[in-house]
C-alpha cells in the first residue's frame, strides 16, 4: 500500500510506531501531487517549505509522546478559509493577490493539533455553485473521470482527497458545498451543526449558513478531525458554548434499533434512477444491521431551493459589498472617481455567477421586494425546520441521497441556473434547519461515478450521525479509489 | 404675511465612553496616527466576526432609562447597507425595527415634555481627507467601530431655543449617566437636524427637510433658524418644500440641497446574522438602571427642600461634576445655602474668567467646606474669604495654609480693633458730628475707616459692636 | 408577485458596472431565477415568524477590555494603494 492511500487513522499509527515520519508522509502526498494534480487540479496553491518545517515540529511532538491523532498529518484547505501569510483567494480574481494577516480559528486549531497543509484548494468563486467550475483560476477535475466535474463548491478539497493527494481536507457547505462533492467524488464530507465550528477565518458567503467541515475517506477520519476543529470560539459569537463529545466514541457501536425515515420526497421526480437504486439499497444494508426504516414526508421540500437562494443571495451581496477596491484585493486601474473605482472593481472583479447572486440578493432586500421575498423566505425557513424537528420527534436519522444525480460532465450544465439550483434540492433544506448532515459513499453507477448517502440527523447529533455512517461504511465497504 | 411655526426633530448621535469598539477590542482612544486603532475587525476585512462589547448595551440602557425609555425585552441588530470608502464593510451594523429602547421623553425648563421614539446602538464610520488638487481621499479608520446611540427625537420642537435647550438636557442626562464625553468639539455628539414650518393653528406637519451630521450647538441652532426661514419665505413666495437632505454650510449660513442621492435610502436592512439577539429580563434591567446616579431634575427637587433657589439649582445641576462637588461641600460644611451661594458666584466667576470646566477645578471639595467654616466662625472675613478663594484657584494649597501665608486671618486683638476705632473717631471730627446730628450714612464711613486701617481683616460684627459703643458714648 | 428586475436600478444599488452583454444575459437568468422563486407564494405561511437564528442563542458578548490594534503595515500592505498612513482613493466627489 503506498502511503497516499492511508487514511488518516492508520497513518497516524505507522508514525506513532515510527514506521514512517511525518517529513515522509508530507513529501510522499506532495509527490502524488506532483504525479496527478495536472489532471486532477485540485489545488490553487502549494507551500512545500512550510508544509516541510510544520512536518518536522509535528515529528517533534510524536518524538515526545506529545502527538494527537492528527500530528504529521497532511492535509488540504479550501482556498476560503484564511491562512496566515499564505494566500486565500476565494478562487476569485477579486482576492488573486490577498494574503491575510490572520489565521481562521479553524485553521489554527489544526495545526496545533500538529496537522500539516499542503496548500490551498480550488472552490468555486465565493463558494457559490456546485461544480468548481466558477473558479477564476481552473477547473478542478473529478478523479474518477477527469472530464466530470468534482461537484462544489468545495470541489478542489473533495478531488484531492479522493485521489490521495491529501489525507483530508477542509470545506465549507452553505448548501451542500461540502457533501455534494463528496457524493461526486466518494468521499466522507460532514457539513456539522450550525454552530458547532467557529466560522471565525471563513470568507462569508451567506452568514447564516455557513459551516466548516472536514472532508475525509473514511468515517473514522471524518470524527478525527471534527474533534479537532469543534467548539466555541470567543471571536464568532454564533457559535454555540455546547460541550462536545468524543465523535469517535460511538463509533463500532451497533445501530440495532436505530430509528431512520426515508423522506418520500427525496425519492422522487428528478432523482437518477442509479441513484435512486443505491439509496434503496443502502436502507436494506442499514436494516440488516438492525436500523428500521420508514418513509416519512418533509412536505416543505420544495421550498426549500427557492428560500435557499433567496437567503444566501441575500446575505452574500452584503457580505461581498466589502471588495470595493479600497482596502484590499482586486483594484480596477485609472479610476478618475471613487464611484468609478467601486463600480468597475467589482464589475471586474466579479464572476458571473456571483454577479448573478448579488444582483439576485439586492433584489430580494430592495425597497418593495423584502416582505415577499427576503421575509417571506425567513418564514419558510421556519416551516423546514419545524418539519425537521417534527421528524426528528420520531426518528434518529434521516437518509436519502445527497445529489439527485452522479458528476456529470464538465461544461453540461452551466446553461440554465434554475436546473442547476435543483441540484442542491436535497443539500438545502439541512443548511436552512442548521442541523448536521454527512455524506457517505453507497456504490457507483454504471458509469463508474460514487453515489452519495446522506444520513441528517437533529442539531448536535454528530456523534450518532458518525456512528450509524461507520456502521454503514463497514458493513458497505466500498473503499477503492480512483485510478489516476 | 403668514406667519410660521417652526417644527424640529433630531437624531442625535452621541459617542459612548467605552474604552474598546463596539465590536472589536480596538481602543475608542481619540486621535491617534491613521488607522493605528485598527484591527481586521473595525476594517471589515474578509472572513472576520464582529463581537457585541458588552458595555455598550449596558451604556445603551442606562442613556434610555435616564430619558424614560421603555427598554426592549428583545433586541436585535440589522444591517444597514451603503456603499462609501468610511464605511469599509459597505454596511453599518445598527438596529432597525427592534431598538434597545423606545418611547421616553427629556423634560425643558417650561416643563414641557420632548418625546423620545427610540435610542438604538450602531457603529461610527471612519474619517475621509479629501484633497481637491490631487483629486483623491484619503481614508482613516480609527473611528470605525466606535459605539454610538442614536437618539431620535420625535418632532417636538418648535424654535432654536427649544432645540438648543434640548440637546443641552440631553448632553446633561449622558454626562450624568456617564454613558458619554459628548465632546462636540472631537465630534462625540452630532446631530441630524430635520426641520419643517407650517402655518400657526395648522395641526398637520409640512414636509420636512433633513440635514446631516452637524457637530457644534451654533451651527445646529443657526441651521434650524435658517432652514426655517428658508422654508417660510418659499413658502410665501408660492413655492413648495421638496423632502430633501441638505447640507448645512455654517460658513455660509445656509443649505444646499445634496445631488445624486435618490438611491442613497435604499438601504436594505436586515437582520445581522453575525451577531444574535440580546434579550433583557427584568432584572437585568433594574440592574443596569440601578447604576444610573441621581438624574438633575430629581436633584433639583432635592436642593429645593434644602432652600437652594431654582435659578441656583438649575446652575449646579447643570453639570453633574459640579453638582456632586457641592452636595460634597454641602456635606462637609454642613452648610448647603452657602455652599450653592460660593459655586454659583465665586466658582462661576472664576471658572468662566480661565475658561474652565467644572471638571478642572483645581482643589477638592473639602477645601471649599473649610473656607464656608472660616467664614462661619468667623476666622476669615468675608472680604477676605473672597481673597481666599482666589488663591485656591491659583495655588490649589489647603486654605489654612494659605490664611496663615497670606495673613488672611480677622483679628481677634481687641486692643489693635479698639485702636482703629478710636483713631477714626479722632482723624473724622466731622462725620462723629452728621452721625450725632443722625446722619445714619456716616457710620458706615467710620465702620469704612476703621477695616481700612485694619487691612480688612477684621470680624465685621465685631467691629460694628465696638464702634456703636464708642459713638453712643459722645452722645 | 413577478415583477421584471429593474436591472440599471439593481446594479446601481450593487455598485457594479456590467457591459451591455453581460446586462443582457443577467437580466434574462435574473428573471427566470425570480420568475421560480414565485414557487413561494404557494406556502401559506401566516402567523410564522421569519426565522434568522437557527439555534436561538441569545446574549453572546464580549467584555470591554482593550487589545492591541494591529501594526498598521499589516492592514495597509493590503491595501491596492496607500499614503502617509491613509487608505487612497480617487476623490469621492459627493463630498464637495
Ligand atoms: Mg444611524
Ligand atoms: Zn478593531
Amino acid at each position: 500500500m503506498k502511503l497516499w492511500e492511508l487514511s488518516v487513522k492508520s497513518a497516524g499509527e505507522l508514525l506513532k510506531k515510527r514506521e514512517v515520519t511525518a517529513a515522509e508522509l508530507c513529501d510522499a502526498q506532495y509527490e502524488r501531487i506532483e504525479a496527478v494534480d495536472g489532471g486532477v487540479k485540485a489545488f490553487l496553491s502549494l507551500c512545500p517549505e512550510r508544509a516541510h518545517e510544520k512536518a518536522l515540529a509535528a515529528q517533534k511532538c510524536i518524538d515526545g509522546g506529545e502527538a494527537g491523532p492528527l500530528c504529521g498529518i497532511p492535509m488540504g484547505i479550501k482556498d476560503n478559509i484564511c491562512t496566515s501569510g499564505i494566500s486565500t483567494t476565494c478562487a476569485s480574481k477579486m482576492l488573486e493577490h490577498f494574503v491575510p494577516p490572520y489565521d481562521a480559528t479553524v485553521f489554527k486549531k489544526l495545526e496545533a493539533a500538529g496537522s500539516v497543509m499542503l496548500g490551498k484548494c480550488n472552490m468555486d468563486e465565493f463558494a457559490m455553485g456546485g461544480s468548481t467550475e466558477t473558479s477564476y483560476f481552473k477547473k478542478t477535475s473529478n478523479p474518477w473521470r477527469l472530464d466530470r466535474v468534482p461537484g462544489g463548491s468545495s470541489g478542489g478539497c473533495a478531488a484531492a482527497v479522493a485521489s490521495g493527494e491529501a489525507f483530508f481536507a477542509l470545506g465549507s457547505d452553505t448548501g451542500g458545498s461540502i457533501r455534494q462533492p463528496s457524493s461526486f467524488c466518494g468521499t466522507v464530507g460532514l457539513k456539522p451543526t450550525y454552530g458547532s465550528v467557529s466560522r471565525f477565518g471563513l470568507v462569508a458567503f451567506a452568514s447564516s449558513l455557513d459551516q466548516i467541515g472536514p472532508i475525509t475517506r473514511t468515517v473514522a477520519d471524518n470524527a478525527a478531525v471534527l474533534n479537532a476543529i469543534c467548539g466555541v470560539d470567543p471571536r464568532d459569537s454564533t457559535c454555540a458554548d455546547v460541550s462536545h463529545p468524543d465523535y469517535t466514541a460511538l463509533l463500532g457501536r451497533e445501530i440495532k434499533g436505530l430509528r431512520v425515515a426515508i423522506p418520500k420526497e427525496y425519492l422522487g421526480e428528478g432523482l437518477d434512477a442509479g441513484v435512486r437504486d443505491a439509496v434503496l439499497r443502502a436502507a436494506k444494508q442499514l436494516e440488516s444491521l438492525g436500523a428500521v426504516c420508514e418513509e416519512v414526508s418533509l412536505p416543505a421540500t420544495d421550498y426549500a431551493v427557492p428560500a435557499y437562494y433567496l437567503i444566501s443571495s441575500a446575505e452574500a451581496s452584503s457580505n461581498l459589498a466589502r471588495y470595493d477596491g479600497v482596502k484590499y484585493g482586486f483594484s480596477a486601474e485609472g479610476c478618475k472617481t471613487l464611484a468609478q473605482l467601486m463600480n468597475r472593481t467589482r464589475g471586474e472583479g466579479f464572476g458571473r455567477e456571483v454577479k448573478c447572486r448579488i444582483m439576485l440578493g439586492t433584489y430580494a432586500l430592495s425597497a418593495g421586494y423584502y416582505d415577499a421575498y427576503y421575509k417571506k423566505a425567513l418564514r419558510v425557513r421556519r416551516v423546514i425546520k419545524n418539519g425537521f424537528d417534527a421528524v426528528f420527534e420520531k426518528y434518529d436519522l434521516i437518509i436519502g441521497p445527497t445529489a439527485p444525480t452522479t458528476a456529470y460532465p464538465i461544461g453540461s450544465k452551466s446553461a440554465d441556473p434554475v436546473s442547476m439550483y435543483l441540484g442542491d434540492i436535497f443539500t438545502v433544506p439541512v443548511n436552512i434547519a442548521g442541523v448536521p448532515a454527512l455524506s457517505v459513499n453507497c456504490g457507483f453507477n454504471g458509469d463508474g461515478m460514487p453515489i452519495g448517502l446522506q444520513f441528517i440527523g437533529p442539531a448536535f447529533s454528530e456523534a450518532k450521525l458518525l456512528q450509524a455512517a461507520y456502521a454503514y461504511e463497514q458493513s458497505a465497504g466500498f473503499s477503492k479509489m480512483p485510478v489516476l | 404675511m403668514t406667519s410660521f411655526e417652526t417644527v424640529v426633530g433630531l437624531e442625535i448621535h452621541a459617542e459612548l465612553a467605552t474604552r474598546t469598539k463596539i465590536f472589536c477590542s480596538c481602543t475608542t482612544a481619540f486621535g491617534g496616527d491613521p488607522n493605528t486603532h485598527c484591527c481586521p475587525v473595525c476594517t471589515g476585512m474578509p472572513g472576520v466576526l464582529p463581537v457585541l462589547n458588552q458595555r455598550v448595551v449596558e451604556y445603551a440602557v442606562r442613556a434610555g432609562s435616564a430619558m424614560n425609555c421603555e427598554i426592549a425585552h428583545f433586541s436585535k441588530l440589522d444591517r444597514k447597507n451603503y456603499f462609501y470608502p468610511d464605511l469599509p464593510k459597505a454596511y453599518q451594523i445598527s438596529q432597525y425595527d427592534l431598538p434597545l429602547c423606545k418611547g421616553g421623553w427629556v423634560e425643558i425648563s417650561s416643563g414641557k415634555r420632548i418625546g423620545i421614539t427610540r435610542i438604538h446602538i450602531e457603529e461610527d464610520a471612519g474619517k475621509l481627507i479629501h484633497d481637491n488638487v490631487a483629486r483623491r481621499t484619503y481614508v482613516d479608520l480609527n473611528r470605525c467601530g466606535v459605539p454610538l446611540i442614536e437618539i431620535v427625537s420625535e418632532p417636538d420642537m418648535r424654535s432654536a431655543d427649544e432645540v438648543h435647550e434640548f440637546i443641552e438636557k440631553v448632553r446633561t442626562i449622558l454626562l450624568y449617566a456617564g454613558v458619554s464625553d459628548c465632546r462636540m468639539e472631537e465630534g462625540s455628539i452630532r446631530a441630524d437636524v430635520n426641520v419643517s414650518v407650517r402655518p400657526f393653528g395648522q395641526s398637520a406637519f409640512g414636509t420636512r427637510t433633513e440635514m446631516k451630521n452637524i457637530n457644534s450647538m451654533r451651527a445646529i441652532f443657526r441651521a434650524v433658524e435658517g432652514e426655517a426661514k428658508r422654508q417660510s419665505e418659499l413658502i410665501s413666495a408660492g413655492g413648495r418644500v421638496t423632502q430633501q437632505t441638505r447640507r448645512w454650510d455654517d460658513n455660509r449660513g445656509a443649505s444646499k440641497a445634496m445631488r445624486g442621492k435618490e438611491e442613497a435610502n435604499d438601504y436594505r436592512y436586515f437582520p445581522e446574522p453575525d451577531i444574535v439577539p440580546i434579550r433583557l429580563d427584568d432584572a437585568r434591567i433594574d440592574e443596569i438602571r440601578a447604576q444610573l446616579p441621581e438624574l438633575p431634575d430629581a436633584r433639583k427637587i432635592r436642593y429645593a427642600q434644602l432652600g437652594i433657589a431654582p435659578a441656583d439649582a438649575q446652575i449646579i445641576t447643570a453639570s453633574r461634576t459640579l453638582a456632586d462637588y457641592f452636595e460634597e461641600a454641602a456635606r462637609l460644611s454642613g452648610n448647603a445655602k452657602e455652599a450653592a451661594k460660593w459655586i454659583v458666584g465665586e466658582m462661576m466667576r472664576q471658572l468662566k474668567e480661565r475658561s474652565l470646566e467644572p471638571e478642572a477645578i483645581p482643589f477638592p471639595a473639602s477645601y471649599l467646606a473649610q473656607v464656608i467654616t472660616l467664614c462661619e466662625t468667623g476666622r476669615v472675613t468675608t472680604a477676605n474669604a473672597k481673597n481666599l478663594f482666589s488663591l485656591l484657584f491659583e495655588s490649589g494649597e489647603e486654605p489654612a495654609a494659605l490664611v496663615e501665608k497670606h495673613g488672611l486671618a480677622a483679628l481677634d486683638d481687641d486692643d489693635a480693633l479698639d485702636a482703629a476705632v478710636e483713631e477714626a473717631v479722632s482723624r473724622n471730627p466731622k462725620s462723629v458730628e452728621d452721625f450725632l446730628a443722625g446722619k445714619e450714612k456716616s457710620f458706615g464711613f467710620l465702620m469704612g475707616q476703621c477695616m481700612r486701617s485694619l487691612k480688612g481683616k477684621a470680624d465685621p460684627a465685631v467691629l460694628r459692636e465696638k464702634l456703636t459703643q464708642r459713638l453712643e458714648a459722645l452722645k | 408577485m413577478a415583477d421584471k428586475p429593474d436591472i440599471e436600478y439593481i446594479t446601481r444599488l450593487a455598485r457594479m458596472e456590467l457591459s451591455e452583454e453581460e446586462k443582457c444575459s443577467l437580466e434574462s437568468d435574473l428573471g427566470a431565477i425570480i420568475g421560480y422563486m414565485d414557487v413561494l407564494s404557494a406556502i401559506d405561511t401566516a402567523g410564522v415568524e421569519p426565522m434568522e437564528h437557527v439555534l436561538g442563542l441569545c446574549n453572546v458578548m464580549r467584555s470591554d477590555d482593550p487589545a492591541p490594534s494591529s501594526a498598521r503595515g499589516e492592514l495597509l500592505g493590503c491595501a491596492p494603494r496607500e499614503e502617509d498612513g491613509f487608505y487612497s482613493v480617487p476623490i469621492a466627489i459627493d463630498a464637495e
